[in-house]
């Protein structure tokens, strides 16, 4: 087997596995206000929206194909590599921003913070192509009009849809029964947040679609025109779909709690007119090919619907926490991933991508185990959020587990 | 580098009005067919007890029924380019 050969497999699977990442990451965007209303028991909606992401995989190709040309420039217009850059350190530099993407996920995922796992892959991305190429690896044009200005418009959009759609929804069944109005806004609850597991899949999967794409095109065996063309081939399609249906399956309670419990307390109608709008922002634009963050429209909407619903009270310091993460999300995958470069570069070859292969293992698996201290479930995820615990016990240098169950 | 900001404002005012029509008008709507369907069937939240009414259950039902008709075209619309690719499907005439 050539080295070339091997380095591809590790980048694909690697690749796979921040999908999986990506896949428990994003759970609560779709179903934390179902599981936070009763609309859904726990297990029923995480299965109901693994099964619909990956459906939602073979919906729609254009983001894909965003990935493959706007964020890292390794290829020219003809679809030859760029000068000086052989398919090794291509392949080095994707596998180093998928690492990089990987790690910030895990690390968010304990802390209970739903990051955007786009961000943090792109960042990844983005870092590792400046150690390897520098700035005219990266492109920048693509990456501000597709990724980082659409980050700062789209929660903001969604606030305002959703906080519309909410004060429209509160206003006209202020008369309807309470009991008749929580069960029919579960039924729309239910439907919508199907809806944005579709969405999801059609919007995340695709994301590590086009990285596994991007590889290829770096190994050789797959060019821009042929994706145009033809599609991306299936296996790629049927792989990712999987994956993250496998990592939605698994459900990342943390941010589920966060989510449903942490921002704003959900009501029915609100859980309805935010997947509402949640769902209809993600689809749009990800058949204009925007790559926006699911997480930052879910959050936006969820705020919304505090905002819209009269007599709700919002937990701005949760939102700031969340807000201040998103800020660092670029930036800190970015670092992880120009340091995985260096590292590989350093060591060079087959053998430095294994070291950093088996130094992302050790890690997750570290983090993985530090979670079991604090477990969060299926079983207490909708435990009652308590404000002030949170913070004296932040305060008083915990590990950051402890003070997300804040019991 | 080169950012164009007109068309980054376009697509964000077009996410923004197909997200209002879509993401908030049709809860509205849904929410005006749970209204009907309450009035439709018989009592309110303050205890009113009004006369059952067909035509607003058949009403609420009309709504329901857009609100679904309109989730599914777009979702097809989103998916009209997979669906021409593996089915050779085209629904929208493009």
């Amino acid at each position: 087997m050539s080295g070339e050969l091997l380095i591809l497999i590790l980048v694909v699977v690697t690749a796979i596995a921040f999908d999986f990442t990506n896949g428990f990451h994003d759970t609560g965007n779709a179903m934390a206000t179902s599981i936070a209303t009763g609309a859904l028991k726990p297990k029923v909606a995480v299965s109901i929206s693994a099964v619909l992401n990956l459906i939602g995989a073979f919906l729609s190709v254009e983001v894909a194909t965003t990935i493959t040309r706007d964020v890292l420039m390794i290829q020219t217009d003809t679809g030859d590599l760029v000068a000086g850059l052989n398919p090794q350190t291509a392949m080095m530099i994707i596998f180093a921003g998928l690492v990089g993407g990987i790690l910030w996920n895990i690390l968010t995922w304990l802390l209970g913070l739903p990051s955007s796992s786009s961000h943090a892959l792109f960042g990844g991305l983005i870092g590792a192509g400046l150690a390897g190429i520098g700035f005219a690896g990266v492109n920048w044009g693509g990456i501000a009009s597709k990724i980082i200005v659409p980050a700062f418009f789209s929660p903001v959009i969604a606030c305002l849809i959703a906080a519309i759609g909410t004060w429209c929804v509160y206003r006209l069944t202020r008369r309807v029964a309470t009991k008749r109005r929580e069960t029919g806004f579960r039924w729309g609850q239910i439907g919508t947040a199907s809806l944005v597991s579709l969405a999801h899949g059609t919007g995340d999967a695709q994301k590590t679609m086009g990285v596994i794409a991007l590889a290829l095109i770096a190994h050789g065996s797959l060019t821009t025109t042929s994706i145009e063309e033809h599609g991306l081939p299936v296996w790629i399609i049927f792989v990712c779909g999987l994956a993250i249906a496998l990592g939605t399956y698994l459900g990342g309670w943390r941010i589920i709690r966060t989510l449903g419990k942490g921002l704003v307390e959900i009501e029915s109608p609100q859980g309805m007119a935010a997947e509402a709008s949640s769902a209809a922002i993600i689809l749009t634009s990800s058949s204009m090919g925007m790559a926006l963050s699911t997480t930052h429209v879910a959050t936006g909407s969820i705020l919304g619907s505090g905002v819209g619903r009269p007599g709700a009270t919002v937990r701005w310091g949760v939102a700031g926490r969340m807000a201040s993460a998103w800020l660092i999300t670029m930036p800190a995958a970015g670092i992880v991933g120009a340091l995985c470069f260096f590292l590989e570069h350093a060591i060079g070859g087959i053998v430095g991508a294994l070291v950093v292969f088996a130094l992302l293992v050790a890690a997750a698996l570290y983090m993985y185990l530090h979670s079991r201290r604090q477990k969060v479930d299926a079983s207490n995820v909708n435990a009652d959020w308590d404000d002030g615990t949170a913070a004296k016990r932040s305060d008083s240098a915990t590990t950051p587990a402890e003070t997300q169950l804040g019991e | 580098m080169n950012i164009d900001f007109a068309e980054i404002g376009l697509a964000a005012v077009r996410v923004l009005g197909i997200g209002l029509v879509f993401g908030a008008g049709l809860p509205a709507l849904f929410a005006l067919g749970m209204k009907l369907h309450a009035v439709g069937a018989d009592t309110t939240d303050d205890g009113v007890v009004a006369r059952r009414n067909p035509f607003a259950t058949v009403g609420a039902y009309a709504l329901y029924a857009v609100v679904i008709a309109a989730v599914i075209l777009g979702v097809l619309f989103v998916t009209r380019h997979t669906l021409d690719h593996y089915f050779g499907l085209t629904l929208f005439g493009f």
